[in-house]
């Protein structure tokens, strides 16, 4: 069975061949098919999801690519999706393998907007093999959710009961884990994080002294909580969800440049972060 | 010649983008797409995972600015152009007589990205940030910078 990471190896590399071959000029159209389809075919995964999907279709794909006749080419896309693939799957060998017929060939004789060659081919390659490298990135990021998926259900579950903590909780099923404690780290953070908000809380503009003074009462009770022995979690919620409704309510006005520095709305973000981390 | 404009990033500094490919619109930050130890050729579309030329990923409005200050650029050349040639022709006693009216420039807007309702994901191989609209499960996110996925 494959694994999560082979299919990450062949989604990347199935893309970077995929946009290769859509953004191709008149030089290099005809290797990139070449390039995609050989791909495809070397490919056991990609192989399988195109091959169980079209090898037993009974599709002319000249039904869907009108390409016989003296005039124009044009396309005619079929209302059942396995003929459209079937149909596009074939058309791109069938280039390949005739001697006279070329991507920038083919390309030229359906209707397109542009005069330039580059324009042309990828608009052509747009509706005549997008379809299928759709159908194929589908597959492959659905067969990685499955793998995700499964992955999850057989991780080991851990029941813990846990009372008062104010550090770092790691659990894991089996084995030994070495824990750092980092709560100070935290909470030095948060304080530098506070020292500057709190500082800056007079230059904000066009905001009400009410709703300042409200503000600058939350940040000072969390610094006071944080630095207690015993923060009280209770006191703390309430004032973050005054801090966020501050920073919501308020969130294009926060930005203020001070002497020794400038607080933007991405420290206000980062202490509600912080915050939220060290409360739970 | 150089023409360069600002565009005004969301409160966390991240700019729109949009796929060539799918046309899907992402926001990438505006100091990790610029960072010049850094430099970046292509970008992946974190919806569709195709991947092209960064420029290729700039959005309709960036676009339309750029034409619209190109074009501003030479309105101005050629304004200078013909009022220095009227000057020259509308001499006291001359014959040839030339009448100047300059051109308009065309109207240009300040780019500003909005707060919106994308997610904010952080590759884990790169380390780089990208905001999306995401439904939980429905598809797979990948990474502008190196695209994996997220």
């Amino acid at each position: 069975m494959i694994t999560y990471t082979e299919l990450r190896k062949i989604s990347l590399e199935f893309r970077r061949l995929s946009s290769n071959l859509l953004r191709s000029s008149r030089d290099d159209s005809d290797v990139s098919l070449a390039r995609f389809m050989k791909y495809i075919e070397a490919t056991p995964f990609i192989y399988d999801a195109i091959h169980n999907t079209i090898d037993n279709v009974d599709f002319d794909f000249k039904q869907c690519f009108l390409i016989e006749g003296t005039g124009g080419h044009g396309i005619n896309i079929p209302e059942d999706e396995a003929c459209h693939l079937k149909a596009q799957y074939d058309y791109m060998i069938f280039i390949l393998s005739e001697d006279k017929r070329s991507v920038s060939n083919e390309a030229f004789k359906y209707p397109h907007s542009s005069n330039h060659w580059s324009d042309i081919i990828q608009e052509f390659l747009d509706d005549a093999v997008k379809p299928m490298i759709d159908y194929i990135n589908d597959a492959i990021s659905t067969e990685m959710i499955i793998i995700e998926e499964e992955e999850k259900k057989t991780a080991p579950s851990i029941v813990q009961n846990i009372g008062n903590n104010y550090g770092t909780l790691n659990a894991q099923g089996t084995g030994s884990i070495v824990s750092t404690n980092n709560t100070s780290i935290v909470i030095n953070d948060i304080n530098e994080l506070l020292s500057k908000i709190i500082l800056s809380i007079d230059g904000i503009t066009d905001v009400s002294n009410k709703d300042r003074e409200s503000v600058k009462d939350d940040l000072e009770s969390i610094q006071e909580q944080i630095n207690s022995p015993e923060p009280k979690k209770s006191r703390m919620q309430k004032a973050l969800a005054g801090i966020k409704k501050f920073a919501g309510d308020f969130s294009m006005k926060l930005a203020v440049t001070l002497a020794a520095g400038a607080v933007t709305g991405a420290d206000w973000n980062l202490l509600i972060q912080k915050l939220e981390q060290f409360i739970s | 010649m150089n023409i360069s404009f600002t565009i005004e990033g969301d409160s966390e500094g991240f700019v729109t983008f949009e796929c060539p490919f799918c046309g899907s619109e992402f926001k990438l930050q505006a100091g990790e797409y610029q960072n010049e130890n850094e430099p970046l050729e292509d970008l992946f579309c974190p919806y569709c995972g195709l991947t092209r030329e960064k420029n290729t990923f700039l959005s309709k409005d960036v676009i339309v600015q750029a034409q619209a200050l190109a074009e501003n650029y030479l309105i101005e050349e050629l304004n200078k152009v013909f009022k220095k040639m009227s000057k020259s022709l509308n001499k006291p006693h001359g014959i040839i007589k030339m009448k100047y009216k300059p051109l308009k420039k065309v109207v240009t807007k300040e780019l500003k990205d909005k707060d919106t309702t994308e997610v904010e994901f952080k590759c884990d191989h790169c380390n780089h940030r990208v905001k999306v609209l995401y439904c939980a499960g429905a598809s797979k996110i990948f990474c502008p910078y190196c695209g994996v996925d997220i």
